[in-house]
């Protein structure tokens, strides 16, 4: 079913029910365009302000509202969960909890060797310079497979940039000599139909020319026989 | 906002297809039948299609083949994909004729879902056991029956609305997409699209009016006996 959208007609209300309503309603299609927030600034102002003033389309506009509030309650599908798709972001996660797992391991080990010797500050006092120890060498390790990475990334991408970047132009260079070949061979084909066109013209032209030629000759030898015919009268009349 | 040279913050490494826009993906399989990059545009579209496919039918079993012949379609396709067009554009719109040859079919030939009234024919819920559903912060029973029921009468008001109808409205609504872009979708001036829009609205309100109507009724007369039950 279609409705009338020229301005004048809010929607699916009927003017004429109120006469003392305004006349000059903006169309539907702005009326969509306001709701979905796609107007330009100003004309979203002025929308806004004639619904203000305006109970047909305020209630039109409340109606198409309370639709699009119930759309939102079919809500969509759950998203699956993500998966990490970095090779690297794997393998540095891994590489953080085996670094704390050492440390912690290689700490308990040392609390049970001193936690049958010696007094508990002692004990606290060497697990904390261990784990101190263990912790900045690790941090030292993962600094520097760190670097390590960054620059194996680094390269790769120069790498794979340049390897796309070349495949791209060549890409576009084989694209082009086909166009250009296709090219050519249309205009051989073009010249090909001209060329065998002109020959059928010539031809025919040749054959009407020696037709004529024909023709003529006959013609000729007509009246060389009338005039051979009237000589000959002309002698036996005198 | 510069991305993170951290390696683990980063959620996407440049040099892979992920990294690249969608018109330089598709080009790639276009050109050179890049199986990244087809992966790469699947993992990117096929939650919306998805989506798209599941509004448009009502059934997320049916949705779920659809978007993988809509796939399959795509890369059929491929050499028929203008660089100087959008991707986006031309898969919508594979998807969305697969969406109407499968409502042509079943208009021809309806089917009656085994499960109508289960849970696996519902689009809004997760397939998998839920286990979110048990935890203290999931909504009350009464709550989830409510919004089955309201989800349930929204599906079936989209079922009854016509074919470019429902279609403007999904697009617009639910996925998102400007009405420009629907224009260029369906190939119709973007003020037809408009139109169907308000129309789609207006006769969805009309067919959702019985239900609000009852909803409305039924809170107030509950209000005053959860109140006496306090």
């Amino acid at each position: 079913m279609q409705r009338d959208k020229t301005p004048g007609h809010p929607g699916d209300l009927d003017p004429v029910a109120d006469p003392t309503a305004c006349t000059q309603h903006p169309a539907r299609d702005e009326w969509m365009a306001w709701l979905y927030d796609e107007l330009p600034r100003n004309r979203h102002s002025e929308l806004k302000a004639h619904l203000a003033s305006c109970p047909q389309c305020a209630t039109q506009v409340a109606a198409w509202q309370a639709a699009m509030k119930e759309l939102d309650a079919w809500t969509a599908p759950a998203p699956a969960p993500r998966e990490a798709s970095s090779e690297v972001w794997r393998w540095s996660n891994g590489f953080k909890w085996a670094a704390a797992a050492a440390v912690m391991l290689s700490a308990g080990f040392l609390a049970g060797r001193l936690n049958s010797a010696a007094t508990p500050e002692a004990v606290r006092a060497a697990v904390a310079t261990n784990v101190s120890q263990q912790m900045q060498a690790a941090r030292a390790e993962l600094a520097s497979e760190l670097n390590h990475t960054l620059l194996n990334q680094l390269a790769s991408l120069n790498e794979s940039n340049r390897v796309e970047v070349t495949r791209l132009f060549a890409d576009l260079a084989s694209t082009i000599s086909e166009g250009r070949a296709a090219d050519q061979q249309n205009v051989l084909a073009a010249l090909k139909e001209l060329d065998a066109r002109w020959l059928g013209i010539y031809a025919s032209f040749r054959r009407e020319l020696e037709t004529v030629a024909i023709l003529t000759e006959t013609e000729l030898k007509d009246t060389q026989q009338q005039l051979v015919q009237m000589a000959n009268f002309n002698d036996i009349n005198k | 906002m510069a991305e993170s040279w951290l390696p683990w913050k980063r959620a996407v490494p440049p040099d892979h297809p992920a990294g690249c826009g969608d018109e330089q993906l598709m080009w790639r399989v276009r050109m050179s039948d890049d199986p990244q990059a087809f992966a790469a545009l699947m993992q990117r579209w096929e939650k919306p299609i998805h989506s798209l496919c599941a509004r448009m039918t009502g059934d997320v079993h049916r949705a779920q083949d659809l978007s993988q012949d809509a796939f399959a379609r795509l890369f059929a396709r491929r050499k028929s994909y203008e660089p100087s067009g959008r991707f986006s554009t031309f898969l919508w719109r594979i998807a969305l004729n697969l969406c109407y040859d499968e409502l042509r079919r079943l208009k021809r030939r309806p089917e009656l879902p085994l499960d109508t009234a289960g849970r696996a024919n519902r689009p809004d819920e997760p397939q998998d056991d839920d286990a979110g559903a048990l935890s203290s912060s999931a909504p009350a029973p009464d709550a989830i029956v409510a919004g089955e029921e309201r989800a349930a009468a929204v599906r079936a008001a989209l079922g009854q609305l016509s074919e470019p109808y429902r279609a403007v409205l999904v697009l617009r609504h639910y996925e998102g997409l400007k009405f420009r872009e629907i224009a260029d979708v369906l190939d119709i001036p973007e003020g037809t699209v408009k139109s169907r829009m308000a129309e789609a609205l207006s006769q969805l309100g009309r067919l959702l009016m019985p239900a609000l109507n009852e909803r409305e009724n039924l809170c107030n007369e509950t209000k005053p006996r959860v109140i006496l039950a306090i």
